[in-house]
């Protein structure tokens, strides 16, 4: 027999408690997402109402309708699909081929260059606002595609994660393409991006997740309504929508919703990508 | 695996750069450049369009005598302890119940993760409607009118809370896979020796978590000292600044008060620290890892 | 898995990110691009101002075919400004802007603004004596026109007649007592919270707001003194004692603490405050609840009363100006047409002046039909007692100093702060501002 290692806590006692711990914590959790649908499903005047209900009591999908007709929030999904698209896919492009590089070949200064590239990960991005917008101003990208997107493509997380796979692929397969007079791009391309399959997809998604939230460097770098990500559209909500709650809660909703789903659809991608980007074992 | 049979290979130098160079030309542009040049920043007295005199050490000289940078310091670490002790704490109390219950599982890793993956304004405006003075549902469940972000003593603690809720799902992540990297033969032996309940959680699990634990409390510590968003958005700083954290300091230093040299020097002493706490970190989690 | 055929997309995508660097307004180029000049005007006017301004721009553009006003709209506050310094200094800046007028000094001597040549203001059928004196002069810097004056709005004192008729204040006519001294408007606050039970007044207080600063510099230049003078806070102990005065209604209880704009506002409009201190852009929404018969009660206006040595009351203006972009130094038929731009809205400033605001072009503002416009009419006298934001780089509308003060001066107001201690702690903070030199951008 072997005892079920699930069971490391034997006990009913300790079941129940874990249980009842399980419940309010989920319940907890979950709650605020509730409440906000909640409210985004009411008319506006109830929101404000002195009677507190917990359901509505005149179910309405108003809130948004309104919002998604208003013109901008369509907009700002729209901008931010596009900036964590291209962030993704450049992201991904440029980390592979440096991670291969920094991995399978020889080359001059390749460990200091691959500590100085991890050095990008201890400074905080935050202390080069000030000289990264000059420069965004001088190259005239201020407030646009280009100007939100590439600052976001420096990943030394994709760059170690990648690394760390490549490091584990027998050499065997490199060698048979060398031989086969395969340019390091072609090994690349050929050989080690198919066996890097679901890595790179947990990483894409996980990119994607980031640059889909990303708030500090498009506040800084956006200067109109239109060119702006949901999360600074929907900071700026207050402005356009005032004290009307219900469309506040389906605006914040409706941003959720895309990066929500990505997770609900990819769980497993997702908790794999960062895990894989703390170093430990998923 | 390296094949036995691999022959030294000669340095291929060239193409290497090649599939490097557009993570270098990116590298170079975006971080290393400005980089410096903050650290050039910090030595002038420059608006945040032009860089005018260079003036040495000034500003920090004024850094170290001002008391809005210290109180600002304090705020930071004020947030940090609010946040990462809980976050540790329900992070791996949630590992703990995903891992006990298969079949709940999934579901209770859902409901603990959505959360981080949503955008930060998603939080705020959530948060700001739940704590509203007279509308919010916190208010009318404690029966109270308190507007909680305009108060001295719960502004913070709200946002920390805020926080909690957001990012909590990170940490139970690590420490689920960490208890999933437990062998199961420590449990086992520790079964046969009659070890249960408590016992084996303090004798097995624990130790082994140890250095999880460490990294999952440094990583959110690094984390916590550079938020900006969470008390940007929903307190602004206030009331009057007893929100307001370093980099928000150094935020309004820089485009408010277009003080771009002294908003880089704010920027360069909050790197220093935070390069101190990672390597802070290094040093006890190879200590910690000696003593497993 | 990424597979081969992702290539040519990837590739395609990659070939792209140039065409998006385009600043947006290049794609959208005119098809009669030689023969009509653009002007691009950004402007930080929403709600109701900006649905004024757009349709002025839109009859300015129906009506002659040489000119093309293309209007852009950023959010009010410092990001407006920060987005047009760092904007221009680069020469990517607008053809036109609209700025307070208050914010003249630092962007004026920061070189971010071009100066307007008397002859080019001829040329449009402009001269500075078309318009009123203080605003006028509050367009010059260094003995240069930078900007062309739009209006003025005032902080005014508005009035809810059911209740003040209720409390005994007004006369035979229906209009308020005149109210002379802060002992008489605070006695008529509580008159309206005793014989009506409901607050006597409403202001917004809410951290980070801006009307305790504009009463408490309307209050201190009521009593001769100016905020800053000499590069020193001026203000002396009459500061706190003056602060304290406001914080004693809301103590009180003749004003509801803590509400933020929105709040105190709709607090007034719902008919449950006697008074409103605000800035007269709330008229259009009084207007039209008049108009729809939701308002509930009637209102009325006065301007601030003397509470003090006089009724100085503050104000601030919208004016027009050029940025300098100094890599691109506009050429002569772009200000003529931007000029022409800006005197067509200064002929036409009586809709504007529908949203509350007092015209600063005097033939506007000295014809009949503007005297006669109501409830404009019942406070142009403010007109006459407007003090602006002290000069100096850091002062003006969403400009270091006042952030700095919306921080503490709403402090003692719900009772968080002593108002000598949050007076102490603005004076900390803000020191620094009045040290340093202005800065050029």
């Amino acid at each position: 027999m072997s005892a079920a290692p699930q069971r490391r806590y034997a006990g009913i006692g300790w079941t129940v408690v874990a249980a009842v711990c399980a419940l309010v914590l989920a319940a907890l959790w979950v709650a605020p997402l509730l409440w906000a649908l909640s409210t985004a499903l009411r008319p506006e005047y109830e929101t404000i109402s002195p009677v507190f209900r917990f359901l509505p009591q005149d179910w309405t999908v108003a809130a948004f309708a309104k919002v998604l007709g208003a013109g901008n929030v369509p907009r700002w999904l729209f901008n931010s699909a596009l900036v964590a698209l291209l962030v993704t896919i450049i992201t991904m492009a440029v980390s592979l081929m440096a991670a291969y590089a920094f991995s399978q070949m020889r080359f001059r200064g390749r460990d200091l260059l691959f500590m100085l590239a991890m050095l990008a990960f201890l400074l905080p991005f935050e202390a080069l606002l000030v000289p990264l917008f000059r420069m965004m101003n001088q190259l005239g990208l201020i407030n646009s595609y280009a100007g939100i997107v590439l600052p976001q493509v420096v990943s030394p997380v994709a760059i170690y994660v990648f690394r760390q796979f490549f490091d584990t692929i027998p050499q065997d397969f490199r060698e048979a393409a060398v031989l086969d007079g395969a340019s390091p791009l072609r090994v690349l391309w050929s050989v080690y991006l198919p066996m890097s399959g679901n890595i790179v997809w947990a990483m894409a998604i996980v990119t994607f997740i980031g640059a889909w939230n990303n708030f500090l460097w498009p506040f800084i770098i956006v200067t109109s309504g239109d060119m702006m990500t949901i999360p600074l559209g929907l900071t700026q909500t207050y402005d356009a929508f005032g004290v009307r709650y219900a469309q506040l809660m389906a605006a914040a909703l409706l941003g959720a919703f895309p990066v929500a789903l990505a997770y609900i659809v990819f769980q497993r991608r997702v908790t794999h990508g960062f895990l894989a980007a703390t170093g430990l074992k998923g | 695996m390296n094949s036995p049979s691999a022959r030294p290979r000669r340095l291929e130098t060239v193409p290497a750069l090649l599939l490097l160079a557009p993570f270098l030309a990116a590298f170079l542009l975006f971080f290393l450049i400005p980089a410096v040049q903050t650290l050039y920043l910090s030595l002038t007295d420059s608006s945040l369009t032009r860089t005018s005199a260079f003036v040495g050490l000034a500003n920090y000289v004024t850094l170290v005598n001002d008391p809005s940078f210290w109180a600002s310091l304090g705020n930071t670490f004020y947030f940090s302890l609010l946040t990462v002790v809980p976050l540790t704490v329900l992070g791996l109390v949630m590992a703990l119940l995903v891992d006990r219950f298969t079949r709940a599982g999934p579901w209770l890793q859902g409901a603990f993760f959505l959360p981080f993956v949503l955008p930060i304004s998603v939080m705020t405006l959530i948060a700001d409607w739940m704590l509203q003075p007279s509308a919010g549902i916190v208010n009318h469940l404690l029966g109270m009118q308190r507007a909680w972000f305009a108060d001295v003593h719960w502004a913070m603690p709200m946002v920390a809370i805020g926080t909690i809720w957001w990012t909590v799902g990170f940490n139970m992540l690590m420490f689920l896979a960490g208890l999933r990297n437990i062998p199961r033969e420590l449990y086992e032996a520790a079964a046969l020796d009659g070890a249960r309940g408590f016992a084996l959680f303090r004798y097995i699990t624990w130790p082994q978590l140890k250095p999880v634990a460490w990294t999952a409390f440094v990583l959110q510590l690094i984390a916590s000292l550079k938020i900006f968003g969470q008390t940007y958005i929903m307190t602004t700083g206030g009331p009057f600044n007893t929100t307001r954290v370093t980099l928000h300091y150094m935020y309004e230093t820089a485009f408010t008060q277009s003080d771009a040299g002294y908003a880089a020097a704010v920027a360069m002493a909050f790197v220093l620290i935070v390069v101190a706490l990672s390597l802070t970190q290094g040093w006890v989690a190879r200590r910690l890892g000696r003593q497993a | 898995m990424i597979r081969r055929r992702h290539l040519p997309a990837a590739l395609l995508v990659a070939c792209a990110l140039p065409a998006l660097t385009l600043p947006r307004t290049a794609l959208a180029m005119d098809a009669n691009a030689p023969a009509v000049q653009t002007v691009r005007m950004w402007t930080l006017l929403s709600g109701g101002d900006g649905a004024r301004m757009r349709e002025l721009v839109e009859r300015f553009n129906a009506s002659q075919q040489g000119v093309r006003v293309e209007s852009t709209t950023l959010k009010w506050g410092e990001p407006f400004y920060t987005k047009l310094i760092t904007a221009t200094v680069v020469g990517a800046g607008p053809d036109l802007a609209t700025i307070h007028l208050s914010r003249l000094p630092n962007l004026a001597g920061g070189g971010v603004l071009r100066p307007i040549g008397p002859a080019e203001l001829a040329a449009a059928g402009l001269a500075g004596a078309d318009f009123l004196p203080r605003q006028w002069a509050k367009s010059q810097h260094g003995g240069a026109t930078y900007a062309v004056p739009l209006d003025q709005h005032p902080l005014v004192l508005y009035y809810n007649k059911k209740l003040a008729g209720q409390a005994g204040l007004l006369d035979g006519a229906g209009r308020l007592k005149p109210i002379e001294g802060i002992d008489a408007l605070t006695e008529a606050f509580r008159k309206i919270k005793a014989s009506t039970g409901k607050p006597g007044m409403t202001m917004e207080s809410a951290q980070s707001s801006y009307a305790i600063w504009r009463l408490w510099l309307s209050m201190l230049a009521q009593q001769g003194l100016p905020v800053v003078a000499d590069g020193r806070f001026a203000y002396g102990p009459a500061g706190a004692a003056t602060l304290a005065r406001v914080a004693g209604w809301f103590q009180a209880g003749y004003a509801t603490p803590g509400m933020d704009y929105p709040a105190s506002t709709s607090q007034f409009m719902g008919g449950n405050a006697g008074f409103m201190i605000n800035g007269v852009w709330e008229v259009p929404e009084l207007v039209r609840g008049q108009a729809q018969g939701t308002l509930g009660f009637e209102y009325g206006i006065v301007p601030l009363p003397r509470m003090y040595r006089d009724a100085s009351t503050w104000a601030d203006s919208h004016g027009f100006a050029l940025p300098a972009n100094n890599d691109n130094p506009m050429d002569p038929a772009k200000v003529r047409a931007v000029l022409a731009f800006v005197a067509f809205v200064s002929k036409h400033s009586l809709g504007w002046a529908e949203g509350g605001h007092i015209p600063a072009y005097r033939p506007v503002a000295e014809s009949a039909a503007f005297l006669a416009l109501q409830p404009n009419a019942q406070y142009a006298a403010a007109a006459r007692n407007v003090v602006y934001d002290p000069d100096g780089w850091y002062m003006g509308a969403a400009g270091p100093l006042e952030a700095i003060a919306s921080k503490f001066l709403p402090a003692p107001l719900s009772g968080q702060l002593t108002p000598e201690d949050a007076l102490r702690r603005f004076e900390t903070e803000a020191v620094r501002l009045l040290r340093k030199r202005a800065p050029l951008y």
